[in-house]
Order: C-alpha cells, then structure tokens, then sequence
C-alpha cells in the first residue's frame, strides 16, 4: 500500500470534517432528535463545512 | 430495521458495481422504503394529537400494510415511473438498485421483508431484533446493542478502509462524470465545495449517528451489548 503525504489543504478540510463530525456526535448524544434526519445533517454540514469556513475567509 | 447501512452501502455500489450509476438516486432508492413508513411506525406528534399505526410491525413490513414497499417489484415500479418521468434511464436503475439494497438488507432482522411481494413471505435471516413496535428509543437502544449495530460497523469500517470515495478526486472522476446535468446544474447554483459536501453528508450522517446512538446507549444509558444471533434478548423481538 503507497502511503501519500497529506497536503496542508488536506489537512485542513480533515480538521474542519472532524471538528464537526465532533460537534454533531457531542449534541446527537444528549439530543438525539438532532440525529434523526439526513436532511438536518445535510443542513448542519452545509453551514459548519461550507458557510462558516466560507465567511471566516472572507473576514481574514 | 437497519440504521446507518442505508446511509453507507450507497458509497460502496457507486465504486463496486461496474456500471454506470447515479449517485442520487441510488442514494434516494436507498431511503425510500422508510421515507413514507418509518413517521407512522414510530408515531408522531402533531397538534396534541398522536398519529401512530395500531399495528407497527404489521404496517411496516406486513400485508395488507405497507410492507410492499420493501419488495423487489416496488423497486422496479419505482424505477419505472422515475425512468418515465425524468426520462432517464441512468436514474430508473440507479434507483432501483439503492431500493433492492434497503430491502435485501431488512431481511437481516427477526421480521424480514417480503422481497417476492405479491407473494408474502417474510425472508427473514434472524439476526437482530426488529424492535420498531418498541418505539424509537427503546429500537435504536435495542439495535445498537445487537448484530444490527455491528453490520452498520462493518460499512463504516469498509468506508474508512475505502476513503477515497470521499476525496474531491473520485468525486469529480467518478459522481460528478456519471451525472453531469445533476451535479453541474447544482454547482452552477452553489459551487464545487457546497456540492461536495452534499455527497458526503450520507456518510458523514450514518458514521457520527452511528457513534452518537452507541454513546447515548451504552455510556450514557447501559443498556447491555447482546449480539448473539436474534438479539438483544432484553428486548421483545417482533415476528411476522
């Protein structure tokens, strides 16, 4: 099996999916209606993968 | 009833089946017996009142019911009409394959599905306990202590074994390329990251979910693991 380094762009979208892949199971384990839905999911991932990464770039 | 397999087992066809296939649709077939059943097997609460069938088990899986749903010929019928409508072939069959997949994979608990519907025989492997009459807590309690949560954990491993369906790379070689009028008429509305992250929400859905219930059930609630054939045992597993 060929290993291949990880790039600091790959690094950086696996912090970002593991911090929310982090958040979503902390609130689904006291919340479990949150975990429920796909659809939530999607909606969740949309704003905490794409909106808010989106919108720090922009600030900085 | 199967939890997170319906959310994972798309990722594995798209790469393995050898045919071109859509993403979509494969995913939508893979849902699509529980969409319209699975509110009314639990219940819900609407304006005080409680809409909830009288007979779960029987609604669910059973006729008359709405067990149809779980049957090879449904797929076909629904791959037909999305055939027709949309005029695409491509999504008629990828349809149908997610479809056969959701009812192939019910057949692993005590109730099973009537796969050859009309014809209503339940095949049922006896794996682990269908406890959906239970309601939704005591099920996913049940499900995750049993050989159903651990199924649901051979696809997540066998996803993380296969990352790469994950990588922006596949993505564009191999999802975006089999339905390009799709995912190009979306990227042009959202963008290349937005379109991504909606590919791999279902995986991202059936692997945390998966560990949230677990936690939620075994550290937070102790319920006892049981995964030996049929079980958990704790639990009143239903029949057909």
């Amino acid at each position: 099996m060929r290993l291949q380094r990880l790039t600091h762009g790959g690094a950086l979208s696996l912090a970002v999916w593991g911090t929310a892949a982090a958040i979503y199971i902390s609130i689904g384990v006291f919340f479990v209606e949150f975990v429920l839905s796909v659809f939530v999911c999607a909606g969740y991932l949309l704003v905490v993968v794409w909106l808010v990464p989106a919108a720090i770039r922009r600030w900085l | 009833m199967s939890w997170a397999a319906h959310d994972l087992e798309p990722y594995a066809f798209q790469k393995h089946i050898g045919i071109k296939i859509a993403f979509v649709p494969l995913l939508l077939g893979s849902y699509a017996p529980d969409l319209m059943t699975k509110w009314f097997v639990y219940g819900v609460h609407i304006f005080g009142h409680e809409f909830k069938a009288s007979d779960p088990v029987q609604f669910h899986r059973g006729w008359p019911g709405m067990g149809f749903t779980h049957s090879l010929l449904w797929g076909i019928v629904m791959g037909g009409l999305i055939w027709g409508v949309f005029g695409s072939k491509l999504w008629g069959i990828s349809f149908l394959i997610g479809d056969w997949a959701h009812a192939i994979t019910d057949t692993g608990d005590t109730v099973g599905t009537m796969l050859l519907f009309p014809w209503t025989h339940h095949f049922a492997i006896g794996a682990w306990a269908y406890a959906g009459q239970t309601g939704r807590l005591t099920d996913a309690a049940a499900y995750f202590s049993g050989l159903g949560g651990m199924w649901d954990l051979v696809w997540i491993l066998y996803g993380l074994y296969s990352w790469r369906v994950l990588t922006t790379a596949h993505f564009e070689r191999y999802v975006f390329a089999a339905d390009r009028r799709f995912w190009g008429g979306l990227q042009r509305l959202v963008g290349t990251t937005a379109i991504l992250t909606l590919y791999r929400a279902a995986f991202f859905y059936g692997s945390c979910r998966w560990v949230a219930w677990s936690l939620w059930a075994h550290v937070l609630h102790h319920y006892p693991y049981d995964v030996s054939w049929g079980g958990p045992h704790w639990v009143q597993a239903a029949h057909p």
